[in-house]
């Protein structure tokens, strides 16, 4: 019994480190959280939805069950301060719509944030 | 034969010098027998080298005194040869003469009275090597010259007075086996009689031959032919007269001669006649040799010739008699395996005239009088006369025929499937010299023709081609034309019909049409007109009927430049056209088509075309109640034919010009919005190149819009080629116009099958409609693709959906595949807009939509009149009323059916107004009792300005403060397509209650919940107190309304006015 509950602590131990080691979620020197921005690189999928970060701040986005392909997608520049991620949606007529959201979870395979209102969206890294 | 004549000669001489040496010896040995016979073998020996051998020889002179008569018997030369047939050349069973012994004692003269050799045989050979057996002379030096010498038989003449030379039954055999000739002549008899008197002669040649057989290498050349001469003549006076001679041989000739002849000094005046007696050419034929007779086996020829000959007039040096020949052949036929008719009555006379006058050349002419031959449903008659035969010939005939086309029709091969019946009938007279012909100089040849074809009817396989009578007529010289001087052809019919099985019908009523020629060796240019009266055709269902059609054309060629496109031109005008192929008709009045071709004076080879066509009317339908009508239409265009190229314009490569007037087109199948679309032209004028289209002039009238269009289109041809955009610069000035109509109108120019093929596929397998439409694969407007066109335009009323613009200045571009509005200015019944509009057609399932409009002072009812979706995506507008300023710009895609894809929805919009009015409802009662506003409250809202986004489905509303009567409030939260929402309303400011009061909306359009709650924004318009959340919130408004105010002229920023209004 006694090695049981010990074996059980080890495991909890092993799955806080490994957990806290694969979330980038960490804070700065004010307290702040921060995730680290270079997970957010790739593809992203939510359904049939699609975020794809790029390196420079730039993306593109798209929705298959609209019958939009991957270059048919458009065109949004993203920021991640802190757990701040914007998107800059731009209009082809010029004008552009900015989203604001927290992020909670942004790991190798997940990414997580909710918006003002409180709606959570959650993608899967797309391979 | 003159080989002949010398043996006769040599012989003859010999006999005679053998007969007065014998006549000598004889008188001075008393004329015995015994003493004569060896006195002359042994003079025998001197004069002749071969063996010979003499019965006896015997002299009487006094039994007929004053004539020494002398015979000598058996007398025989032998020289035997190897080869040939005998020893014996000549074999004489006897040879008697008589010598006037008084004229010699008296005068010296020896006159030989009689000579006759009977019962001889005469055996010539000659071997291979071409040694003859009668070479039995002594060749002594004097008698080799005497022999060498011509044989003076004159001399010989006129040295006796012979009454009579005489052969009797001699046969004569002659073997030549270098000419492979053997020839034997049986049973010769000749009988000369006559006497000579000085000058004068008179006499009677006999002369026949009982049977002649001839054979060379080629077989027998005659067999037992007999021949019989007889020559009555005489020589009185200086004038030799033939007095009926007459030869005959076998069965194959018998003519006769009869004449003068006179010397007159050193010429001789002739009059002759000769007379062939009618010849049977069957007999005749017969009778030839059997190696003749196998080189005409084929032959069945019949018929009489008959010939006679005259020769009149003086022969000497340089003159020479008129001959004058005249063949006649009567009733002749003629069959050969090689000609595939029977030649009958073959009749005719030919006239052959020679003869040469001093000082003159010889001349020689001929006559056909009538040569006709008929096959049996055939004829030709030929007739005519030939001069200068010997020279350059001149020909002037005329041939009359009358051919049956069926047995013309009959001598092509079975494999050819014509059939043919008429007749051919006509005269053609020509004229010219036999020089000019093989020179080419047809110009100098004269013709007169007339050839007409009654009752014509052939049939080709399944081609069939009618008429009742076709004439021609051609004439060399030309008498009608000043340049084309060579030739003239004229031609006529009447009801000339083709069929080609039961497919292609065609009828030309009467017609008739001229052709003037150049002569084509020298240049070939001809100048055709033709008119025909009536033109009825029909192919399948293809009908036409021209009532009258005149065409005239001209060719001009250079003989002989192959390289070189030849000029022609060619103008067809047709009085009226119809023509129909159900359900099209076409009717078509006073069409003129004028089609010239050149070559390109830069590359020979190629054709440079000129297009003319002009017409007045043109009535055509297109289907039921499917018509168009055309007023004046003119075309000029040029074309360099460029055959290489595929595409139609590169290959052609037009350049001119275009005009119609009074277009009227009515298509019901051309459905826009469910109605027809009827279209006038009144008129259209452009100029176009193989680059470049310039619109002069336009003016359509489609539907409920009528425009006038001028402009440019270039790059036309580099836009064929792929190497530019199709470029346009366009004004299209209107009253009105529909713009609904004429985006249907042109929807889907650019777009290949392949490509809307495949995005439906795409479509089909990527998605499930979203719509019922979807499935119904509806093509939506494609933007054409590969131009760049831009159309200023000015429109004094504008349709658009459901509203109309006034006074719409701005320009409408195409760019690839693009179309866009740019800054067009008009005015609508809700207020006058600034709009910028985008849309684009990458695929049918995958169009964009995109909108920059700028309302400057509209009512915010008429903004959702004309933007209903406005109202559904923000709810909170239709709460209130008054006018404002209100830009929006927004885009999403759309599927083919122009279903918005929700995912794509971008937008942002701004709100400006003052002095607006809270419409009072049962939402505001409510909020109003919640927030604690005092009943009296004025609903009136000094200012308000709101920015708001819209992303896929969520409308964010970013907060913004409301100023009414005494309250303050900041509004703000987001509202989705679902019709959820989320608001909440800060009350900052409340003139009855000093605290901040916040109220929470929820739930739906349906069903919202009202709750008080935190002062959400209380702090928002505060600059000291502002939170980070609520300066991002600001810049972010700040932001939108940036972007989209920058096009517009220059307007206060919120942030100026916010600053503004918190001063």
């Amino acid at each position: 019994m006694k090695n049981s509950i010990k074996k059980f602590l080890l495991f909890l131990l092993a799955s806080v480190a490994i957990g806290t080691a694969l979330t980038s979620c960490s804070t700065n020197d004010d307290g702040e959280a921060y995730f680290d921005e270079t997970f957010l690189y790739g593809k992203w999928q939510s359904g049939t939805e699609f975020y794809r970060y790029d390196a420079g701040g730039e993306g593109v986005t798209w929705d298959t069950a609209d019958d939009v392909t991957e270059s048919e997608g458009q065109k949004f520049t993203w920021t991640l301060s802190g757990d701040e991620l914007k998107h800059i949606h731009i209009m082809v007529m010029g004008g552009s719509v900015p989203k604001v959201y927290t992020v909670t979870t942004l790991t190798a395979s997940t990414l997580s944030y909710y918006d003002s209102f409180g709606k959570v969206f959650t993608f899967s890294k797309v391979r | 034969m003159k080989k002949w004549l010398k043996i006769a000669g040599i012989s003859l001489g010999s006999l005679v010098g053998l007969l007065l040496v014998t006549l000598c010896v004889v008188c001075w040995l008393v004329f015995t027998p015994a003493r004569l016979t060896p006195i002359l073998s042994g003079q025998m020996e001197k004069f002749i080298s071969a063996p010979t051998s003499l019965g006896q020889v015997d002299v009487s002179l006094f039994s007929s005194f004053s004539t020494l008569e002398l015979q000598i018997d058996n007398f025989v030369i032998t020289n035997p040869m190897e080869g040939a047939p005998s020893d014996t050349v000549v074999s004489v069973g006897r040879l008697s003469g008589a010598i006037d012994v008084k004229a010699y004692l008296k005068n010296k003269e020896i006159i030989l009275h009689d000579l006759t050799l009977s019962r001889g045989n005469i055996n010539i050979f000659t071997d291979s090597s071409g040694k003859t057996n009668y070479d039995i002379f002594p060749a002594k030096e004097e008698e080799v010259a005497e022999e060498s010498a011509p044989l003076d038989l004159g001399k010989i003449m006129s040295a006796a007075d012979l009454k009579k030379i005489a052969l009797e039954e001699v046969d004569i055999k002659y073997i030549s086996i270098p000419d492979t000739l053997s020839a034997e002549f049986a049973g010769v008899n000749l009988s000369l009689s006559g006497s000579m008197r000085g000058e004068n002669l008179r006499g009677q040649l006999l002369f026949g031959i009982e049977a002649i057989n001839m054979t060379t290498s080629t077989g027998p050349l005659a067999t037992d032919w007999p021949m019989s001469l007889k020559v009555p003549f005489k020589a009185e006076g200086g004038v030799a007269t033939l007095d009926k001679a007459t030869l005959s041989v076998a069965d194959l000739i018998e003519l006769a001669v009869d004449g003068t002849l006179s010397k007159e000094g050193e010429g001789i005046d002739t009059d002759l006649s000769l007379i062939v007696s009618d010849l049977d050419i069957e007999t005749t034929l017969a009778a030839l040799p059997a190696s003749f007779r196998e080189l005409v086996k084929d032959i069945d020829a019949s018929g009489v010739v008959g010939v006679t000959a005259t020769a009149k007039g003086r022969l000497a040096e340089g003159e020479l008699p008129q001959v004058t020949a005249t063949l006649n052949l009567a009733d002749g036929s003629l069959r050969h395996p090689a000609i595939p008719l029977p030649i009958n009555k073959i009749d005719g006379k030919l006239v052959a005239t020679a003869g040469q006058k001093a000082g003159e050349e010889m001349t020689a002419s001929a006559l056909i009088d009538a040569l006709s031959l008929a096959t049996p449903q055939s004829s030709v008659t030929i007739s005519g006369k030939a001069n200068n035969l010997l020279g350059d010939p001149t020909a002037d005939l005329t041939l009359t025929t009358r051919v049956s086309l069926p047995e013309v029709a009959g001598l092509l091969p079975d494999t050819l499937p014509l059939a043919a019946e008429g007749i051919l009938s006509g005269t053609v007279k020509a004229a010219g010299a036999l020089s000019d012909l093989t020179a080419g100089a047809y110009d100098r040849l004269h013709a007169d023709g007339n050839l007409s074809l009654t009752d014509l009817s052939i049939h080709y396989d399944t081609l069939h081609i009618a008429t009742q009578s076709l004439t021609t007529h051609i004439a060399l010289p030309n008498p009608h034309h000043a340049e084309n001087t060579f030739a003239h052809l004229s031609f006529g019919w009447q009801e000339l019909a083709a069929f080609a099985g039961n497919n292609l019908q065609a009828r030309l009523q009467t017609g008739s049409g001229d052709v003037d020629l150049t002569n084509p060796l020298e240049h070939i240019g001809a100048n055709l007109a033709l008119t025909i009266d009536g033109l009825q055709g029909a192919m399948e269902e293809y009908k036409a009927d021209i009532s009258r059609a005149t065409l005239t054309g001209q060719i001009d060629h250079t003989t002989g430049d192959t390289v070189t496109i030849p000029s022609l031109t060619a103008r067809v005008i047709l009085d009226k056209v119809a023509a129909e192929a159900s359900p099209m008709a076409v009717v078509g009045n006073n069409l003129g088509v004028t089609l010239a071709m050149r070559a390109d004076p830069d590359e020979p080879t190629r054709p440079v075309v000129t297009l003319h066509y002009d017409n007045s009317a043109l009535n055509a339908t297109l289907g039921p109640d499917h018509t168009a009508a055309l007023g004046n239409v003119e075309l000029l265009a040029t074309m360099i034919i460029r055959s290489e190229e595929e595409n139609p314009l590169l290959r052609f490569n037009p350049t001119g010009k275009v005009s119609i007037r009074d277009v009227n087109y009515n298509n019901p199948t051309l459905l826009v919005e469910g109605e027809p679309m009827p279209i006038e032209v009144p008129e259209i004028s452009l100029t176009f190149t193989p680059e470049r289209f310039d619109i002069i002039d336009s003016r359509v009238v489609a539907g409920r819009s009528d425009f006038r269009l001028e402009g440019v289109l270039d790059n036309l041809t580099s836009f064929l080629r792929n190497e530019a955009l199709l470029q346009g610069r366009l004004k299209f000035s209107s009253e009105q116009t529909d713009i609904n109509q004429l985006m249907a109108l042109t929807s889907g120019i650019g777009y290949s099958e392949e490509e809307l093929a495949e995005d439906k596929a795409l479509a089909t397998h990527a998605a499930p409609p979203l719509s019922e439409e979807a499935g119904e694969e509806a093509m939506p407007f494609m933007v054409p693709k590969g131009v760049s066109l831009r159309l200023d335009v000015d429109i004094a009323d504008a349709l658009i959906g459901n509203d109309s613009a006034r006074g719409v200045k701005g320009t409408v571009s195409v760019e690839d595949g693009t179309l866009v509005l740019d800054d067009l200015h008009f005015s609508t019944s809700a207020t006058e807009m600034h709009l910028t509009a985008m849309y684009q057609s990458p695929r049918p399932n995958h169009l964009f939509v995109g909108l920059d409009c700028h309302m400057l002072d509209i009512e915010i009812g008429n903004l959702l009149n004309l933007f209903p979706e406005m109202g559904d995506m923000m709810p909170m507008l239709r709460s209130f009323g008054g006018g404002g300023e209100f830009h929006i710009a927004a885009e999403t895609n759309l599927d083919r059916n122009y279903n918005i894809k929700p995912s794509t929805i971008r937008g942002a919009a701004s709100l400006r107004g003052e002095d607006l009015v809270l419409m009072d409802g049962e939402t505001f009662t409510e909020i109003s009792r919640l927030l604690r506003f005092n009943k009296h409250t004025e609903n009136k809202i000094d200012s308000l300005s709101a920015e708001f986004t819209i992303f896929r489905e969520e409308i964010d509303i970013y907060p913004f403060l409301v100023v009414m009567d005494e309250y303050k409030a900041i509004v703000g939260g987001r509202h989705n397509l679902d019709m959820s929402m989320d608001y909440n309303i800060s009350l900052i400011h409340n003139p009855l209650i000093p605290i901040r009061l916040g109220l929470d909306i929820t739930g739906n359009i349906e069903d919202m919940k009202f709750r008080l709650a935190e002062c959400k924004y209380a702090d928002l318009y505060r600059p000291a107190e502002q939170k980070v959340v609520e300066t991002s919130q600001l810049a972010l408004r700040e932001l939108i309304r940036k972007a989209l105010t920058q096009t517009v002229e220059s307007e206060p920023t919120e942030a100026e006015e916010d600053k503004g209004g918190d001063s």
